[in-house]
């Protein structure tokens, strides 16, 4: 019999929500010695670049070889069965998610006590990315509109969709996103939220009838993220046989990705550092309102929607240009078409990084808030887990020795993650440069990146915030 | 239409309806049985569940529903049992208002309730009053009493910070010192302290001698406190946000042991762990507090039942987690409003939405209210006219990392001359 603790850690997985609140944990951070645990950060930083630069090519080619284990899953399951239990799982999960609006729209008003706020918050925005990375390409049996498709859209095309041309759907439909979960004043209200994963839900099913299923991959960006976020994971299925490596080995076999790859991974990536980013006494500066008197979200609509946009912006150009320097100086000609979609998946690493790091206070407040809904998912007096009152308690961000525990926990997923993003990036370009000369200059400028950008995550941790 | 009983669950609303049932012989519970409808009241409660306010709101939240609990489990209202309905404000004005009209116009509740952060309060009063809708507010601003809002806005439960600042003063003045330095955040939330605090001192004789403001986005403090006069005997402090530690050990580590006298509100260490590493300096320092987060000797046989209704410890803890530190200063304001709004129902006859106006004409005629279970934090004395509550405030000092009662002031310590009568004001 599975324990109730057991029970509570599984739900919490996935079952939580969305707070944007920290408590009073920034007050003892302030107290932590983080003017040396950042330098201390970047040092392995610094250390696993000079490593990259200084060991022969071999090293990273083997550190990003794969392992075929002797399992085939087509002795288990035919290609056909597999199809089909796709779809299976997907109306499921369609069935899942229309029961999870209707209680979005009937539930409790609470954002804490309802089922469709807490879901979505956290199996679609804060597991989901990790599932991915851990399990690997999970959402290809979640995706609630893949089922539906193969039914009725699977030879219905009325338009090609160009696979680089798509990412701009995606693109956009993750800066709308985006703007709705960082700038919108009311992301987590019930109603609000059910009238937008509604229309959601609709647009794509539309979308599909026009580009068949073939949208859900290039055009639909949750599909788009999760499927990218799964060609890091460790392990991966091709043709029946299971894989397994380093995060992101999988893409020695994939050696051109769309161009627009770089827009669509430049707006996640800025997402998920503005998040965190727009809490900061810095940004309160720059927007000129008093972080100590802040008046909500919606005194910030405009200046947020700027800065989201511009960082978002920002961070294409910069990216961009990193890429376009380190390899300009190269005596091997390479078109930039060819590999700035490739070289953006390092972004891919850091997104997550911060996605991780960012969330986990939230998270670990609203599984809490999870678990009782779960017992309880209709309000009305169910007790399926028999946990009584549970209070929740946020103790964890009271004192110093958890406040410190969790710190190093976000600032080990910062570095770890750029220090995958530096190997990575290296990985990328031995695939298609020559020589280890071309391969530390088209380097430089990206190490610099990635040396910059975990500072700045490690600073968000750091600095005062508002909340 | 959408119904909601929030967190009591219904199942558990009618274990109170069956033991309130069984009970019904005895005086006190015939009404619930005798009930004309059984439709719940609906207290619309507007909690700060998002956004800067959200550790409050959680407190808020569970004082909240414990207080239902008990109203519930003693008969309701009027023999009806209570419905919270929920709305997070996001701690924004916008969406404040937003949970009144929904309260209003989608959930038909009776009143609205809750919130502590003034900005929501000042931006949700004049939709209350466009809507008709009694507002029942727990936020210590004195944006109430200074006559801004209007007559559907009352806040009953919870005293105000002019009042509250200037009842510190005969207390610092004749214990502390006569010489006071100030040092307080530069922007409203200090200036207020500053305006309040100075003024009801020096009426006392005493002699403010500097005040020191700091910037709201300052994290480092230490290049202030030479602005501190040496003769200094005591220093007011009230800083907030997150760098408030570090302004207490950096205090610490300015003056060592030969420290002034150090008088602050419990605002600034609300929720927090008092064996922080650093806030040790703060031993032997006073504090304003609007109800004792630690059990004091005399603890009354209220205040003990009211920390057992919420589940908080003699430490002002969760009894679940000794660690969860609650907002204790605070969160009676919400225990007492809904009982107040009991009161005011059962006082006025108080059948459905059409008796609004009754049930607010019935809460302005209130005037005592005496320590009971439902006012722990101490009796109070309601003015009708500028729809404020005045009451006892406490001052405690740290003793080996806990909070022991020093002074209790007067209620009469509390009053200033009225600034509004929201009677004269038509429905």
């Amino acid at each position: 019999m599975i324990s109730k603790h057991l029970l509570f850690f599984l739900i919490g997985i996935f079952l939580p929500i969305i707070t944007f609140a920290h408590v009073s944990e920034r007050a003892l951070i302030l107290l932590l010695p983080t003017e040396f645990y950042i330098p201390a950060g970047i040092s392995v930083l610094i250390l696993t670049i000079l490593i990259a630069y200084l060991t022969p090519v071999s090293f990273i080619t083997s550190l990003f070889s794969s392992y075929k284990l002797k399992i085939n899953i087509y002795n288990y399951i035919s290609l056909k069965a597999l199809e089909n239990l796709k779809i299976i799982t997907s109306c499921i999960s369609l069935v899942f998610l229309l029961t999870l609006i209707m209680l979005g729209f009937n539930g409790s008003r609470d954002p804490l006590a309802n089922p469709l706020s807490l879901f979505i918050w956290s199996v679609w925005f804060m597991v989901m990315p990790v599932i991915q990375i851990i399990f690997g390409n999970v959402w290809a049996f979640l995706n609630p509109w893949y089922g539906i498709g193969r039914l009725f859209f699977k030879n219905k095309i009325m338009f090609e969709l160009n696979q680089n041309f798509s990412l701009i759907f995606s693109s956009v439909g993750f800066l709308l996103f985006s703007l709705f979960m960082l700038v919108d004043i009311a992301p987590d209200d019930p109603d609000r939220l059910a009238n937008i994963v509604t229309l959601y839900l609709l647009l794509n099913f539309i979308f599909m009838r026009f580009f068949g299923v073939n949208w859900l991959e290039r055009g639909e960006c949750f599909t788009a993220f999760y499927g990218l976020l799964s060609k890091l994971s460790w392990i991966w299925i091709v043709d029946g046989k299971i894989y397994i490596g380093f995060f992101g080995s999988q893409l020695k076999k994939i050696h051109t990705f769309p161009p627009m790859s770089v827009l669509f991974l430049s707006i996640i990536l800025a997402t998920l550092s503005f998040d965190g980013l727009n809490e900061t006494f810095l940004w309160f500066k720059v927007i000129d309102v008093n972080p100590l008197e802040f008046y909500g979200r919606s005194s910030v609509v405009i200046e947020n929607s700027l800065g989201l946009i511009t960082f978002a912006i920002l961070l294409f150009f910069i990216f961009s240009t990193t890429i376009f320097l380190g390899h300009k100086f190269t005596n091997e000609r390479v078109s930039f078409n060819k590999i700035i979609g490739i070289n953006s998946i390092a972004l891919l690493p850091i997104a997550l990084a911060y996605h991780i790091a960012h969330y986990l206070t939230s998270f670990l407040v609203n599984i809490q808030y999870s678990y009782k809904v779960a017992s309880d998912p209709l309000n009305n007096g169910m007790d399926l887990f028999n946990i009584g009152d549970l209070n929740v308690t946020t103790s964890f961000f009271n004192t110093i020795e958890t406040v410190k525990l969790i710190w190093l926990i976000q600032a080990s997923a910062i570095v770890i993650g750029h220090v995958i993003a530096v190997l990575l990036a290296h990985s990328i370009c031995e695939g298609y440069l020559k020589t280890k000369s071309s391969i530390l200059i088209s380097q430089f400028p990206i190490s610099l990146f990635m040396i910059g950008y975990t500072f700045l995550g490690l600073w968000i941790l750091s600095t005062p915030t508002v909340g | 239409m959408k119904k909601i009983i929030n967190n009591i669950s219904r199942r558990k609303l009618m274990k109170g309806v069956a033991a309130a049932g069984s009970v019904a012989s005895m005086p006190g519970f015939v009404r619930y049985s005798q009930a004309a409808s059984s439709a719940p009241i609906k207290i619309g409660f507007q909690v700060h569940r998002t956004g800067i306010g959200a550790a409050y709101g959680r407190w808020y939240d569970r004082t909240t529903q414990a207080a239902v609990k008990v109203i519930n489990d003693a008969g309701g209202i009027n023999g009806r049992p209570v419905e919270v309905v929920a709305e997070d404000d996001g701690t924004d004005p916008k969406r404040g208002a937003e949970a009144l009209e929904k309260f209003a116009n989608q959930h038909n509740c009776d009143v609205g309730f809750g919130t502590l952060f003034s900005h929501v309060v000042i931006g949700s009063a004049p939709r209350a009053g466009e809507l008709k809708l009694p507002y029942f507010v727990v936020s210590e601003g004195h944006h109430v009493a200074s006559g801004m809002l209007n007559r559907y806005t009352l806040q009953p439960g919870i005293t105000d910070v002019k009042s509250q600042v200037q009842a510190m003063a005969p207390f610092v003045k004749e214990n502390l010192g006569k010489k006071v330095t100030m040092v307080y955040p530069d922007f409203a939330f200090g200036h207020d302290h500053r305006d309040y605090f100075s003024a009801a001192f020096e009426a006392q004789g005493g002699q403010i001698i500097a005040k020191v403001p700091i910037p709201p986005t300052e994290s480092s403090f230490s290049k202030y406190f030479p602005k501190i006069p040496r003769d200094t005997e005591v220093i007011y402090h009230v800083m907030v946000g997150p760098a408030v530690l570090t302004f207490v050990k950096e205090l610490g580590e300015f003056y060592g042991s030969k420290s002034p006298k150090l008088f602050g509100f419990i605002d600034s260490v609300e929720a927090v762990d008092l064996s922080t590493p650093g806030l040790e300096f703060l031993d032997g320092s006073y504090f304003w507090e609007g109800n004792p987060r630690y059990a004091q000797a005399n603890q009354s046989d209220h205040d003990k039942f009211y920390r057992a209704a919420i589940g908080v410890d003699a430490n002002g803890a969760s009894v679940s987690d000794p660690k969860d530190v609650s907002t204790y200063a605070h969160m009676f304001g919400c225990w007492e409003t809904l009982h107040i709004i009991k009161k005011g129902m059962e006082e006025s006859g108080y059948s459905g939405i059409g008796d609004r106006t009754k049930l607010i004409e019935a809460v302005e005629s209130m005037s005592n209210m005496p320590l009971s279970q439902a006012h722990p934090q101490g009796a109070k004395i309601f003015n009708g006219k500028t729809h404020q509550t005045f009451g006892h405030q406490y001052i405690t000092k740290m003793t080996n990392g806990k909070l022991v009662l020093a002074h209790t002031t007067s209620i009469e310590d509390t009053f200033y001359p009225d600034e509004v009568d929201y009677t004269k004001q038509s429905f």
